[in-house]
């Protein structure tokens, strides 16, 4: 078939010239407002979880922490960051992750400093977004404890009991029971709420975590049965904590949207979360009363309940490493370019993270771990630097 | 069903989104040639030949316009007319290149298609075939060192089209399959190989089919490959078939492969058995602005403007993409003359913002894990922002295949391609 111009097809006119610019004439639709975006939608679920758990009072923790981010984002931008380097949905971002790290009772000052401080601190001094080297949500969680030490890291943290979510009130909490028997059983009259350690310091304060120990303890089988509550009440969050770390399932889907949105990696976490396993399956522990550390505790099945396989449970859904990991490492601006790098910063995130469990250190130990990760970031990325095509260098 | 080879290949690329609009639904036609031709002396960046025809001269199809001292580049008529004289245009890649404008006769407005002069089982030698193909125009890719005496043990003939817009390979493919299986078997006997390849994408099973039924008995193998782009790069195509990494300052030829398109080797053969010169083009022509697109065959010195009028226009055409979406450049006139090396136009009616204002990088690594070539364009973009060639130079952006796709994926819309021709502009070879 052959055609000419007399068909008469032309509809419109020529211009003289057309707009020309450089390639690609296409573009993905990405954007840095879009990535910090989905940052912000995956934390929808962890806050409503939180609000149901601990009460509708969060929303002000939460909304503190976002105000203050944007102040220290309005005011401080203007003089340091660089150019194109300010961005409100990564402040906001921010101001979440590091809300969900903190106690329900830890009133709204702390917040608003502490997302002021990350923002103002770690972004705008250090040239703006993508030019810090330290996750700013965790530098502003750091200046809150060196600045309200009992107000973040409270031994007993509130949650609201069964037949309380939503409207119960934490100050009429109760702190006598422990989780001994707990399984959701519904709190006396007068009571609306608990008051307990987060499950994670107390598996790490009753464990003898030493190869050496011989000092006394309980056992595993009674840490399990007597201190710690049912496993799958981490699962569902119903555990004392941080107002948006205690809900494992809930994170788990926030990190999934992400992963599945390609804002964040698969390889962090999946790497910490093995690394955790792998650790606390074969690392030396007491598990009955009165005898030397024993390694491999996972294998151990003490009177038909396998408290090793418990005891790795715990770790993996009992503490901050769930959000830490899941939910606040994956900043891309703090974490290591390449798949690869993602994968050894999970690790060094696991490990550090177990190490400073077992030595201690416990209270928010995955968020320190994540610190020290961050600021081994430009050694990742120089290690998992890759071969240019076709050259031996 | 021929062998399909799903092969993971080279690092990186990805699956481009197929556009809205399908250019290979339909056959391939032909557009008659405009009333005026006015013919480039050169095909692309190279300096122009030296015409030979003077005004008033009436030429025939394929009569020489332009020579050179050494026989490369010559420029032959598409039509048969009149020569007005010589005059200046634009093409897509060089502005104003002497060319030469020829009023065509209303009978010779079609390509000559000339009787078989030659038996289809004739095989040349290999020099032979060179010299003729330069004499005819037709750019056979590393002609200078298939004409050395080197070793040529495999021949991979592409059939990947350079990005999802384009598709002038496939309907190739799809019209004229026997055609080029028996151009690729020719190619095979005369440079000797012990092996040819004829790679498709292997998402297109109708296609491998047809080819593999095409190509049986003969020394042809018919290798469906995933399309992740830019697969289509020939040391990607030498990466994924033979596992070789060619450097940058080398060809797959320097490891006895020799890579050509179908549409070039189809143009080999015409021209070995018609004595056809090249002098037209198969191109896709794409875009929201044309109302049908589809692959078209046109005369070498149509302007943009001869070409899409045919077609016709549904809008007012905003922007004019010559080559590719994601590597190709933008033209700014409709009057820019198309040269022999045509390979995709897109008329759009839209000029969408796609550079956004840049913000900082917020590394997200896309850019390191799209690239086909394991480059940091991060790391290009600083050393073109600080203007250090010597920071540039120790991340080899020679490697660099242009494909765009660093830029195409950043958050931030930084412009990492324009800075990866920085520093290859600044950084010797090697």
């Amino acid at each position: 078939m052959s055609l000419s111009a007399e068909s008469g097809r032309v509809r419109a006119a020529w211009p003289r010239y057309v707009e020309v610019h450089d390639p690609p004439f296409l573009q993905r639709r990405a954007s840095e407002h879009r990535t910090y975006g989905w940052f912000c939608a995956a934390m929808l679920p962890v806050i409503g979880a939180g609000t149901y758990l601990v009460g509708y009072g969060v929303l002000g923790i939460y909304a503190a922490a976002m105000a203050g981010a944007l102040v220290a984002s309005k005011l401080c931008d203007r003089f340091a960051a660089a150019p194109g380097a300010k961005s409100m949905a990564h402040a906001i971002c921010v101001g979440l992750m590091l809300a969900l790290t903190l106690p329900p009772t830890v009133g709204w000052v702390a917040p608003f400093l502490g997302a002021f401080a990350g923002i103002a601190i770690c972004r705008s001094l250090l040239g703006g977004l993508g030019n810090y080297l330290w996750n700013p949500a965790l530098v502003g969680r750091t200046v809150v404890q060196l600045a309200f030490s009992d107000g973040l890291m409270p031994l007993r943290w509130s949650f609201l009991g069964a037949g309380h979510g939503l409207t119960g009130s934490l100050n009429a909490a109760s702190a006598g029971l422990g989780y001994r028997g707990f399984d959701l059983t519904y709190p006396p009259p007068g009571v609306e709420a608990w008051s307990l350690a987060r499950p994670i310091d107390w598996l790490v304060g009753q464990c003898g975590f030493s190869v050496a120990a011989t000092q006394p303890g309980p056992s595993l089988l009674s840490v399990f049965r007597d201190c710690l509550p049912p496993w799958r009440d981490t699962l569902w969050g119903v555990v004392g904590g941080g107002i948006g770390e205690t809900c494992f399932l809930a994170v788990v889907a926030g990190g999934l949207v992400l992963i599945c949105l390609r804002c964040s990696r698969w390889q962090l976490p999946v790497a910490a979360f093995g690394t955790v396993a792998l650790l606390s399956a074969v690392w030396p522990i007491r598990i009955d009363a009165g005898q030397p550390a024993a390694w491999c505790p996972i294998l151990a099945v003490r009177e038909g309940f396998p408290v090793g396989a418990a005891l790795v449970l715990f770790q993996l859904t009992g503490g901050g490493l769930a959000a830490a990991s899941l939910l606040i490492a994956p900043d891309p601006a703090s974490t290591p370019l390449t798949g690869r790098g993602h994968l050894l910063f999970g690790v060094g995130l696991g490990a550090l993270t177990f190490l400073a469990r077992v030595s201690g250190l416990s209270p928010g130990s995955a968020y320190w771990a994540v610190l020290a990760m961050n600021t081994l970031v430009p050694l990742i990325d120089r290690v998992t630097r890759r071969q240019v095509f076709g050259t031996s260098r | 069903m021929g062998l399909l080879t799903q092969l993971r290949g080279f690092d990186g690329g990805m699956i481009l989104p197929a556009p809205r609009r399908d250019s290979a639904s339909g056959p391939i036609q032909v557009l008659a040639a405009p009333p005026v031709l006015r013919v480039p002396l050169t095909q692309g960046p190279e300096p122009p030949v030296r015409p030979v025809v003077t005004a008033g001269q009436a030429v025939k199809p394929g009569d020489l316009l332009g020579d050179s001292p050494d026989g490369t580049g010559r420029v032959h008529s598409p039509a048969a007319g009149t020569v007005v004289g010589p005059v200046e245009v634009d093409t897509p890649y060089r502005r104003r290149v002497p060319a030469i404008e020829i009023r065509t006769a209303p009978e010779g407005q079609t390509e000559p298609v000339g009787a078989l002069r030659r038996d289809r089982n004739d095989r040349p030698t290999l020099g032979g075939l060179l010299q003729e193909m330069m004499e005819l125009g037709v750019d056979v890719p590393d002609a200078d060192g298939l004409g050395r005496a080197q070793r040529v043990h495999r021949v991979i003939l592409n059939g990947l089209d350079a990005d999802p817009y384009q598709t002038v390979c496939r309907r190739t493919l799809m019209d004229c399959a026997e055609e080029v299986v028996a151009a690729a078997g020719m190619l095979h006997d005369v440079v000797g190989a012990e092996r040819t390849d004829l790679v498709v994408d292997g998402a297109r099973r109708e296609l491998v089919a047809t080819l593999s039924a095409a190509a049986r008995g003969g020394p042809v193998r018919v290798l469906g490959v995933s399309d992740r782009y830019p697969q289509s790069k020939p040391v990607l195509l030498v990466r994924t078939l033979a596992g070789i990494e060619v450097p940058a300052d080398r060809r797959p030829l320097d490891a006895g492969i020799w890579v050509c398109d179908v549409c070039t080797a189809l143009d080999v053969r015409r021209a070995w058995l018609e004595g056809r010169a090249a002098t037209w083009r198969t191109a896709t022509i794409t875009g929201d602005a044309v109302v049908a697109p589809g692959n078209y065959r046109f005369a070498a010195g149509c302007t943009i403007r001869d070409v899409i009028d045919p077609i016709g226009l549904v809008d007012t055409p905003r922007r004019i993409v010559f080559g590719g979406m994601w590597n190709g450049h933008a033209v700014r006139t409709p009057d820019t003359v198309l040269t022999k090396r045509t390979w995709c136009l897109i008329v759009d009616s839209r000029n969408r913002p796609v550079h956004r204002a840049a913000i900082a990088c917020i590394r997200c690594g896309d850019c390191l894990e799209v690239c086909p070539v394991r480059l940091d364009p991060r790391a290009l973009l600083e050393a073109a922002e600080r203007n250090r060639p010597d920071l540039a130079a120790r991340r080899h952006p020679h490697a660099c295949l242009d494909c765009g796709l660093c830029d195409y994926v950043c958050p931030s819309s930084l412009p990492l391609m324009r800075s990866a021709h920085w520093c290859r502009e600044h950084v010797p070879v090697g």
